[in-house]
């Protein structure tokens, strides 16, 4: 039933490949233009062992922020939800924090470990991904029904119990949430805090390289392992995800 | 507020605290050889009242405090955010009604609209800038169509939901007064959506100032805090503290932004509302 | 007499994905200026669809409707009634004032006359200190009070009521049947009334409708006649608990009259 549904966006993203193609080849549109996803696709295949051994590093820094991050968030967001006064600090300050340009933390980092330091765009990545996953968790860790709560407590369970049988099955739905987010996240934070410098061979530094030279095929070949690298995270989460909640129905819409 | 407040003296008295162990034990670790990282010394790690100290001192020689240089920096990035923003939100909100009105265009469009999300413009915001640039497109307008095109995206799905949000009886109840669907969109739909609109424009808001900094990356931009980042960056060893008070502008800059959404949220809609499209 | 509400042989089915849902079959009814009439019956004997067949808010599947001497979807343009749902419905965005104003905004009443109405509505169902509110900080049955004045506010000859009272609790309950008999009598307005209740149906109605589901088709029609107005003493009358009797044995399926 699922891959009913497939059909109809794959068929217009071929479509709309092909048009592209076409549209540049009849327009003779140059390639700082708008580069031809032929073009794309043999630089693609041309670079493919640089661009994914850059790739790796991104990713590296990548997951190393995204661990980093998950770990502190599901942390602080456990503790919010044990000493509730520190719900006050925690949510405003977590609210103001998302609203400032974290990426802009980057030439701090590079500074205080080292450019060349992969922990220095890992710093950036686990802050980026620590706020959304510290938000929704410890929503999730606290919207329980009081009647719920009544009925462990009823039956003496201790909070422990608590802990492991009400909180964090409510919890993973919302855990799984900011993972959807997280993920992304952690690609773009990497790429976007290689940009404030480092080492040459990260996917970053590689499209802004390209870019500044007009060879704009090469800078979306690279984009395009981004992609792919980006979607395989995200799917992974997703099988992740059922295998630890086959009762949850996490399918969206967009009718939400 | 208060709250905030005591989290961000707990957070200085950890950098400082950090610090201070550093000078006693002379940069390891107590009880071992291990070299603490990030180096506790003056060069990595001004102390706090030096980062605001170095705001009020003149930034060049003679020049002009620090703070009022960050300032305007930060003054024309915020500027080229809020003309996308403002852009992206209204075509955001127009795409949102027209897809609730005429369900074939959501069907059709729809998907169009989710797929140019998949690509993540503020990792290729710089190339955005550059290619801009060969188009002699100034780099300043570059980095609006950035912040539009991210704050397009929320800003629809956002009106989508929130114009369909209202329960079915007031539906009915507007029908039964004959009400024309102009109305009933103005009267009962919008207001209905503004909650979920305004959650979209503040995040709407954060990523556009991230677009804007990450934008102004590509050299040929004099201004702006991009520039200021750089620049910074390169006097590190110099003067660190000067980073750090760009850093803490960015974060600023930032703020005022999405505190002045809140506000016109707040003065918007009464309270109770506002915590029913979190 | 011209009936204010006429139906002759009315039905209404739904189309579903796998079969089709007699909702409605066969309804003839007719309805009198000044009555209150109450359908009651169990759930999916279509009583709220055939309240909205008469506000013109679903479409008929056959048969004749006639609403106030007009189409029904005429009725509905010209403002010919108000109607009260079981959730008020109200704005949580306006005042209780703004609130009652709706209808009059909608229709384009100009803003001295729509006040000047609002006044008098908020002061039929005593909600004058409460006009600056807004909805949330009111109780369930001022609520309904809200939104039964909103309903009243273009002196509509005919009021559709789908269950108003059903989510108050029993006390509330009470009172507002008390204060709607007092509108009903003051306004002179035909009620049609969908109930699960069988006191509230009698206490209220000078003509209880019986109706049973799968179809959803008529089977009693029970003429309440109860002395006016309707006051504690009717409710602890034996010729109400006669009636209760009657009503209540017609829903099971067996005819009884007394």
């Amino acid at each position: 039933m699922r891959v009913e549904r497939l059909w109809p966006p794959l068929v217009a993203f071929v479509v709309m490949v092909g048009l592209w193609e076409g549209i540049v080849a009849l327009f003779s549109i140059e390639a700082f233009l708008l580069p031809a996803p032929s073009a794309i696709w043999t630089s693609f295949t041309q670079n493919s062992a640089t661009i994914w051994a850059y790739g790796m590093r991104t990713l590296t820094e990548a997951l190393g922020g995204l661990v980093g991050g998950t770990v502190l968030g599901v942390l602080v967001a456990a503790a919010v939800a044990r000493w509730t006064t520190l719900r006050l600090g925690a949510m405003p300050f977590a609210a103001a924090v998302n609203a400032m340009p974290i990426v802009a933390t980057a030439p701090i980092f590079n500074q205080l470990f080292g450019s060349t330091n992969p922990v220095s765009k890992m710093a950036v990545v686990a802050l980026m991904v620590f706020f959304p996953v510290m938000a929704n968790t410890a929503r999730g860790l606290n919207e329980i029904d009081d009647s719920e709560l009544e009925l462990m407590r009823a039956m003496a369970a201790s909070p422990f119990s608590v802990l492991r049988r009400l909180r964090i099955p409510s919890a993973l739905p919302y855990f799984f949430s900011a993972m959807k987010v997280a993920v992304p996240l952690s690609l773009i934070g990497a790429i976007v805090a290689e940009y404030f410098g480092g080492p040459q061979n990260v996917l970053g530094q590689y499209i802004t390289n390209r870019a500044q030279l007009f060879q704009f095929p090469d800078a979306w070949a690279a984009i395009l392992v981004s992609a792919i690298m980006g979607i395989t995270l995200y799917l992974l989460v997703l099988v992740v995800e059922r295998v630890l909640m086959p009762w949850h129905v996490s399918t969206r819409t967009s009718d939400g | 507020m208060l709250a905030f407040g005591i989290v961000l003296v707990a957070l200085v008295l950890i950098w400082e605290g950090y610090k201070l162990l550093g000078a006693a034990t002379g940069g390891t670790w107590p009880f071992t050889d291990i070299e603490m990282r990030p180096r506790p010394g003056n060069n990595s790690m001004p102390h706090v009242w030096d980062v605001v100290a170095s705001l009020f001192a003149p930034a060049r020689r003679g020049g002009e405090p620090l703070i009022l240089t960050l300032a305007i920096a930060t003054l024309y990035t915020l500027r080229e955010a809020l003309v996308g923003f403002l852009v992206g939100a209204l075509v955001g909100f127009s795409i949102g009604v027209f897809f609730v009105r005429s369900l074939a265009a959501e069907r059709s469009l729809m998907p169009w609209v989710v797929a140019s999300q998949t690509i993540p413009i503020i990792a290729i915001a710089p190339m955005v800038v550059i290619w801009g640039r060969r188009l002699d497109v100034p780099g300043w307008l570059a980095v609006a169509i950035i912040a539009a095109y991210l704050t397009f995206f929320p800003v629809a799905i956002n009106t989508v939901r929130g114009l369909r949000s209202p329960e079915a009886t007031a539906t009915e109840l507007f029908h039964s007064y004959a009400a024309s669907s102009w109305q009933r969109l103005w009267k009962l739909q919008v207001p209905s959506a503004l909650p979920y609109i305004f959650t979209a424009l503040k995040i709407s808001a954060a990523a556009s100032v991230v677009g804007a900094i990450v934008g102004e990356l590509p050299a040929g931009f004099a201004d702006g805090l991009g520039r200021a980042l750089l620049q910074f960056n390169q006097v590190f060893s110099a003067d660190p503290a000067k980073l750090y008070a760009a850093v803490l502008m960015s974060a600023i800059g930032g703020l005022v932004f999405v505190g002045a959404v809140t506000l016109v949220e707040h003065l918007s809609l009464p309270a109770r509302m506002r915590e029913a499209a979190a | 007499m011209d009936f204010i509400v006429d139906m002759q042989g009315l039905s209404k089915t739904f189309a579903g994905r796998s079969s089709t849902v007699h909702a409605l079959q066969d309804i003839s009814l007719q309805i009198e200026p000044g009555e209150f009439v109450s359908l009651i019956g169990p759930s999916g004997c279509g009583k709220s669809t055939l309240l909205r067949l008469i506000g013109d808010l679903l479409p008929p599947s056959g048969g004749g409707l006639s609403v106030n001497g007009k189409e029904a979807h005429q009725a509905r343009i010209d403002g010919d009634y108000g109607i009260a749902f079981q959730k008020a419905t109200l704005l949580e965005w306006r005042t209780v004032r703004r609130n009652i104003e709706l209808p009059l905004e909608l229709a384009g009443v100009p803003e001295a006359e729509r006040r000047s109405r609002a006044n008098d509505l908020l002061q039929m169902v005593g909600l004058t200190e409460f006009s600056d509110h807004h909805p949330w900080q009111l109780s369930g049955g001022m609520q309904q009070r809200v939104a039964i004045a909103r309903a009243l506010g273009q002196r509509p000859p005919l009021l559709l009521m789908d269950e108003p009272f059903g989510a108050l609790d029993e006390m509330t309950r009470e009172s507002m049947q008390n204060e709607l008999m007092g509108i009903w009598r003051e306004t002179g307005t035909t009620v049609v009334f969908v109930t699960h209740s069988i006191p509230e149906a009698v206490f209220l109605s000078t003509r209880v409708i019986v109706m049973s589901a799968r179809p959803g088709r008529i089977t009693h029609q029970i003429a309440i006649d109860l002395p006016q107005p309707r006051d504690l003493a009717v409710r602890e009358s034996p010729r109400f608990f006669e009636l209760l009797t009657d009503v209540r044995e017609a829903l099971r399926g067996r005819t009884g009259t007394r």
